[in-house]
């Protein structure tokens, strides 16, 4: 039985990797996986497309998409972070909470990647701190990021730098050249060509100084799940325009495999947690307590306020200029699920 | 250089995967890695002593080297739990609190398993429910069973009985046939050729199954704060016959799992799925309450364990003196 041949391009994720192992079938479709640091993923399939389907970048799929970018989404959602509590600052910036980042320097990797839009996003609506009020700083050069591809320039009116290329987010936020900046992705020391913080770590520096702008991150967890009823997401996955044209049933297809590879973790869940955790099932209880059962759904519907919400972010922050309907976003088959 | 090649069984074990998986390799020693559930292991290794190295239990152990067994343990412990927060009752039982359990009915897998010698140890000392006041059921058959390769006779005074063959500890419970039962161990409701919970799954509510411990947390920090360590159930041994033609193994080996170990400490915190959203808290959670090093190897960081895990098999008849340390471990590691 012939089945399509597929390059497929992905970090490690747990709720992905039943699909990517191939314990997980879709049907009529042989995946080839490709495992990869989100960063790299990105530009590779924005500015070269070599993948048919690949991880994609929520904020710089909707630039891309205003700008013509040949793909279309599923409303796939594996990957989900509380991006604010990743910010961390140095002591000496006279910052204690939250509000006080105003007039401050922060630091990112990259201005239009999908964590630092939840970080502006929420510091203005759940803190009050406005973009235009924080002096923003990015470490990937014009070469090396994703909005090298889109046709990134500074939004109006944003007071914007770049890292200089011998210093890092990490190297600048421990010598105190920034007052904040997102070090605590799990992702910035894993080895990579665009990021620059795993390679000049600032390890001389007085780490002691550098401390979590939110100290209780489980605290702030439910205080926004609580507020916004999702956790953020970042990532989804894309289909490029010619293999969907020619062949539309793979996105339904696939969208159900990714529904069945999350089902197939999350039956193994409890086991998965490492016995050096101890107490892993009060742990997943607890944290079904704060999130609900699914705090990873898949499909538009269970998504829409979250769509809504992030859609509504790019534009206040000037990254596309009108805002698309969900829609237009996802490949018609999955637009009702 | 010819190398050693060594049957080795375990049960899945994060601490102890790399070696079997040979992420940490052994000078001198190829591992042929067999997975087995723990009941199996015990049982096959016991009666039929088919592999060089093995997991095993310590309970067993104790019995096993009291009567001559010839097998020779290494201080490496990478299998812990709070067996107490283990036991389920019946709501219909009356049981509120572990002081109930007194007069009540108990079933275990195995009365000799190092899980019930703890079970009975803790309820005891810290509880105050005498072994004597409980009634004991054991689910595994005399030939499917640790102790029948054992010789296991019940302890004078002890209220014992078997479960019958056509019911299992799941379907005994649910029926309220007995008022508490040891049903949420990880293994026993896992297949396997000893236990019969799998397969004889009973009918019944099981809503209507409490744990004893219902804050697990909590007597699992009052547990360590009072003892000052988490009880260890298996422990692994070399047989006798390759350990005195290869005295150099037993060293060699025990430094691969401490290795094996330190491999899996690194790995710990990328390990934690991210559906638990706040992995890292949890573990700074679990270090604070049961210290940065839950699961420690070597005889030194052990010696109360051991001392306590002797004791009570010795005061509960399992043992008919309390075995020493130095009967136990390889002479190499005795030091560690």
């Amino acid at each position: 039985m012939a089945k399509l041949k597929l390059n497929f391009i992905s970090a490690f994720n747990e709720r992905v990797e039943p699909l990517m192992q191939g314990i997980v079938q879709a049907e009529a479709i042989e995946i080839v996986p490709t495992y990869s640091h989100p960063s790299e993923t990105f530009l590779r399939q924005l500015r070269d497309m070599e993948f048919p389907v690949g991880e994609m970048s929520m904020s710089s799929y909707l630039i891309a998409r205003e700008r013509g970018l040949d793909m279309i989404a599923l409303p796939v959602f594996p990957s989900r972070r509380l991006f604010h509590t990743e910010l961390s600052y140095h002591s000496d910036s006279g910052i204690k909470k939250p509000q006080d980042i105003a007039g401050k320097r922060i630091g990112v990797s990259e201005y239009q990647q999908t964590a630092a839009l939840w970080q502006r996003g929420i510091l203005e609506h759940d803190f009050g701190v406005s973009q235009y009020k924080v002096h923003w700083y990015m470490e990937r050069t014009e070469d090396m990021s994703h909005g090298g591809v889109t046709g990134f320039t500074p939004p109006e009116g944003i007071s914007f730098q770049r890292v200089p290329a011998d210093k890092s987010l990490a190297s600048m936020l421990v010598n105190h050249e920034l007052d904040v900046a997102a070090i605590n992705s799990p992702w910035k020391n894993a080895p990579n060509q665009l990021g620059r913080s795993h390679q000049i770590t600032g390890a001389d520096g007085d780490w002691s100084k550098v401390k979590l702008l939110f100290p209780d991150r489980v605290a702030e967890g439910k205080r926004f799940f609580d507020k916004w009823r999702f956790l953020p997401v970042n990532h989804a996955y894309t289909i490029r325009g010619d293999i969907y044209r020619k062949h539309p049933w793979v996105a339904f297809n696939l969208y159900s495999a990714f529904v069945k590879a999350k089902e197939h973790f999350n039956a193994k869940l409890v086991d998965s947690i490492p016995s050096g955790l101890f107490f892993g099932k009060e742990y997943l209880t607890k944290t079904q307590e704060l999130f609900g059962s699914d705090p990873f759904p898949y499909g538009v519907k269970a998504n829409r306020h979250l769509l809504e919400t992030l859609i509504d972010f790019s534009h206040e922050q000037g990254l596309i200029t009108k805002k698309p309907k969900i829609e237009e976003l996802f490949a018609a088959s999955t637009t009702d699920l | 250089m010819e190398q050693l090649t060594l049957g080795f069984i375990s049960a899945f074990n994060e601490r102890v995967e790399p070696l079997m998986n040979g992420t940490i390799e052994v000078e001198g020693v190829e591992l042929i890695p067999t997975y087995s559930h723990p009941a199996e292991t015990f049982w096959r290794q016991l009666k039929f002593g088919e592999f060089e190295v093995a997991e095993m239990s310590m309970s067993s152990f104790l019995i096993a080297r009291s009567q001559g067994a010839d097998m020779i343990a290494l201080p490496a412990f990478p299998s812990r739990r709070l067996f107490q927060t283990e036991l389920s009752y019946h709501v219909d039982s009356g049981i509120e609190k572990p002081q109930d359990l007194v007069g009540k009915r108990l079933g275990v897998a195995e009365y000799q398993q190092t899980a019930a010698l703890w079970l009975r140890g803790i309820l005891e000392h810290d509880f105050g429910v005498s072994q004597y006041q409980i009634h004991w059921y054991m689910e595994r058959s005399e030939e499917m069973s640790h102790g029948g390769a054992t010789g296991f006779k019940p302890p004078p005074g002890i209220s014992f009985q078997r479960i019958a063959g056509n019911k299992s500890l799941a379907s005994t419970i649910l029926a309220n046939e007995l008022d508490v039962a040891h049903v949420s161990s990880p293994w026993v409701l896992q297949a396997n050729t000893l236990d019969r919970s799998s397969r004889i799954a009973g009918k019944g509510d099981w809503s209507q199954i409490k744990p004893l411990f219902p804050d697990r947390m909590a007597e699992g920090a009052r547990f360590y704060r009072q003892h000052g360590f988490l009880p260890v159930n298996h422990a692994y041994i070399i047989r006798g016959d390759i350990h005195r033609q290869h005295p150099w193994l037993a060293g060699k080996l025990y430094d691969g799992f401490v290795r094996a170990k330190a491999c899996a400490q690194d790995r710990l915190a990328a390990q934690i799925p991210t559906a638990l959203i706040f992995g890292q808290e949890y573990l700074a959670t679990t270090r604070e309450l049961i210290g940065d090093d839950p699961y420690p190897f070597g005889i030194k960081a052990n010696r109360a364990m051991l001392d306590t895990i002797t004791r009570y098999s010795h005061e509960q008849g399992l043992t008919p003196r309390q075995m020493k340390v130095e009967e136990l471990f390889a002479e190499s590691t005795l030091d560690t």
